[in-house]
């Protein structure tokens, strides 16, 4: 349903506005003359590395923002990753009462450990919508034997099976920040 | 589609009839030779998941989708398809085209068990709290609608229909024949000493028991005749004694891996009304992409046809059947764990007893709360409202909250604050939607309340159990990333379970008794805390 809303795709054709991490390196593309906006949800498939020549700094600064993010919560780093995370605690204090509530770190380990978030390793990070400093990305995750991990539903829910996940992030006083958690499962 | 597992051991299983009549004991060997995976059924024909036909939900490939409940076959050769997603029955001809579709808006929640009668079409709606009978003419009017009696409160037990040779209706309740339903003039009766015949003998079954595991029983007339399988039995179920003074059962056997996951291997028997056995078919349980309730019909001339799912589309099949079969089940891995065992691998806390686990998961059961318009339709974007919620009004137990893992008192107090009953969208998880999802439900009723588990948590904090018998009061089946259901009860065909679903469109807290194939696919678990083992 949010996916639906979100599927506004950055052409990858347009080198100008979209960032898409593949692999370890990176390696500089042709730039087409015009970038274009569709909705197609073919757009979302992870392709190899592209780093637009003209990126925006702080678009790319905000995509690394999020790869760093995703990375900590994946390794077990949850001190780095309350770094580059700006949204709400509110959820996780719910679920874990008997955590200080300012121990961010120890709410991110319950998360990924116990709670339910699967904390992966990113497959793929697209930018879907550019809003001024607030960023809207696409990412894929990897399972830990290096397929893709697609989230299934629970038995008899309306919703359709996804393996990308919308995240947003936001660039404060502080550089970007990330607003969203990783997928939860029940 | 449920996961696979690799089957490797031959000649395993040897399903065993032995006949024993008053005077006389006969085996027959029925059995199973090597493994194998070939199909024992032709198909009739295909229909494509389409808006106007078939349909799952969700909409797409994914796994785990719900969709068709049950198939009857009409004394014409057509087919009736219980279409509970989109709450309707689709009548198909013999070769697969639509002939009509009858509306249940308002009439009915989800149709589980279907029966076609020269005179009219029965429907079971389990869903409906009480449960219900829907009797509907091939016009799709309906004639009759009558309310289950309750068993028990909050049980929702009814598990299907039986129509037997002399045309009466019969109710299954958990599995077995419970009582008569319609009377000669087709009236609401409730003769719970009617049986269904058999060429004029009445027939009933017997499941096996803890004691004897392995061993169920058929009864016809003053015959009794056993039915051995050489694992655990899963249940055993009458599915028709109208057709050719034939008598149709689903003999069902189960296993737990070396990975503890639960398997069951559904085979359909067929015998005279002397018992003997005329031969085997196995309905392809594990092959179903999605859970049907009652998938296999027996038509008046005594074919045995069967609704299977698959990713895109279903496809109606005609079993054959044979006096072999091949074994499908892998080899029992899981053993039980003994109380010296318990204490070497660090269980030693007492955090509860398994009858508060059930008290507390009864406090969801038993919550009626008064639901206002902010409380159901109140904005809270990403939000999915349960589809049992409608008008402003009182509603029984909390609803199924994505994320959610609420104490009764929490999700009330919240209700008062104006925030949203209950969430099915599974998008995100929204703090402006309160109630309970599967595993914060399993969570609360296990008296946690430090950490909200997941169904991937939870198995850090219990140890696999070896079978069926081994679950008690207060243990789960669990399946990580998909579902966990609480046990209340179990017996030989299956067991009585608190859960928070979105099964059958309940959207809610429930407490009802499904079949051991419902679990199929799931890991039987105790809690590592209990006080009493």
């Amino acid at each position: 349903m949010l996916i639906n809303q979100h599927r506004l795709i950055v052409s990858v054709a347009s080198a100008f506005l979209v960032v898409i991490l593949g692999g370890c390196s990176s390696q500089f593309q042709p730039v087409p003359p015009t970038p274009t906006l569709t909705s197609t949800k073919s757009a979302l498939i992870p392709t190899p590395s592209i780093i637009g020549v003209n990126a925006p700094v702080e678009l790319v600064a905000a995509q690394e923002a999020l790869e760093r993010f995703l990375n900590a919560l994946a390794e077990g780093n949850y001190a780095a990753a309350v770094t580059l995370y700006a949204g709400d605690y509110e959820t996780l204090h719910d679920y874990n009462p008997s955590i200080a509530r300012n121990d961010y770190a120890a709410l991110f380990e319950a998360a990924c450990e116990v709670n339910g978030y699967k904390c992966l390793k990113p497959n793929a990070i697209t930018l879907t919508d550019d809003n001024y400093d607030r960023k809207t990305f696409a990412v894929s995750f990897i399972n830990s034997d290096g397929s893709i991990f697609v989230f299934i539903p629970p038995f008899s829910n309306p919703n359709e099976r996804r393996d990308v996940f919308l995240f947003t992030v936001i660039t404060n006083a502080e550089g970007p920040k990330v607003l969203d958690l990783p997928p939860y499962i029940s | 589609m449920r996961p696979s597992f690799s089957s490797s051991t031959i000649g395993r299983t040897i399903l065993v009839l032995s006949i024993f009549g008053l005077v006389f004991a006969l085996v027959n060997i029925t059995g199973v030779m090597a493994q194998g995976t070939q199909s024992n059924f032709d198909v009739l024909f295909t229909m494509p998941i389409s808006p106007k036909g078939v349909q799952y939900a969700p909409t797409g490939d994914g796994s785990q989708q719900w969709g068709p409940k049950a198939l009857a076959i009409a004394p014409d050769g057509t087919f009736f398809i219980s279409n509970t997603v989109s709450n309707n029955i689709l009548h198909i001809d013999a070769t697969g085209q639509l002939l009509n579709t009858f509306n249940l808006t308002g009439l009915a929640h989800a149709v589980t068990d279907l029966k076609a009668t020269p005179q009219e079409l029965i429907a079971l709606d389990s869903a409906s709290y009480p449960q219900t009978i829907l009797r509907l003419a091939y016009n799709g009017s309906l004639i009759a609608s009558h309310e289950l009696p309750v068993t028990e409160k909050y049980l929702l037990s009814a598990t299907g229909l039986l129509v037997d040779e002399t045309g009466t209706l019969f109710l299954e309740d958990r599995a077995l024949i419970a009582m008569q339903l319609l009377d000669d003039q087709g009236n609401f009766a409730s003769n719970k000493a009617a049986q269904p015949t058999l060429d004029g003998k009445s027939i009933a079954i017997e499941p096996a028991t803890r004691t004897a595991p392995k061993t169920s029983s058929i009864i016809i007339g003053a015959q009794r005749f056993t039915v051995q399988t050489a694992g655990n039995s899963a249940g055993i179920r009458i599915l028709s004694s109208s057709a050719q003074k034939t008598l149709y059962v689903l003999v069902s056997e189960s296993v737990v891996d070396s990975q503890g996951t639960f398997w069951v291997d559904d085979v359909i028997h067929r015998y005279t009304a002397d018992g003997q056995l005329l031969g085997i078919s196995r309905f392809p349980l594990r092959e179903q992409f999605t859970y049907v309730d009652h998938p296999i019909t027996i038509s008046q001339e005594g074919e045995v046809y069967g609704l299977l799912t698959r990713p895109d589309s279903i496809a109606i099949v005609r079993f054959r059947f044979s006096t072999q079969l091949l074994s499908v089940l892998p080899p029992q891995g899981v053993s039980a764990i003994e109380p010296q065992q318990r204490t070497s691998i660090g269980i030693t806390a007492c955090h509860i007893y398994r009858s508060y686990i059930s008290e507390n998961a009864n406090r969801y059961l038993s919550n009626a709360r008064n639901l206002t318009a902010q409380n159901i339709d109140g904005a809270c974007a990403g939000r999915g409202k349960p589809r049992y919620l409608g008008a402003p009004g009182t509603y029984g137990s909390v609803p199924y909250d994505w994320g959610g893992w609420d104490t009764v008192a929490g999700f009330n107090s919240q209700m008062n604050l104006g925030r949203q009953a209950g969430d099915i969208d599974v998008s995100s998880v929204e703090s402006c939607s309160r109630g309970v999802d599967c595993s914060g439900y399993v969570t609360r009723a296990w008296g946690i309340t430090d950490f909200k588990r997941s169904t991937c948590s939870l198995p850090d904090i219990s140890t696999p159990l070896p079978d069926i018998w081994s679950l008690k009061e207060g243990d789960i089946m669990n399946w990580c990333g998909y579902h966990v259901t609480l046990i209340r009860a179990i017996d030989a065909n299956g067991a009585t379970i608190y859960e928070s679903t979105m099964s059958d469109s309940l959207d809610r807290v429930v407490y009802r008794w499904v079949p051991w194939s419902y679990h199929s696919g799931y890991s039987p678990r105790m809690y590592n805390n209990l006080c009493d083992p």
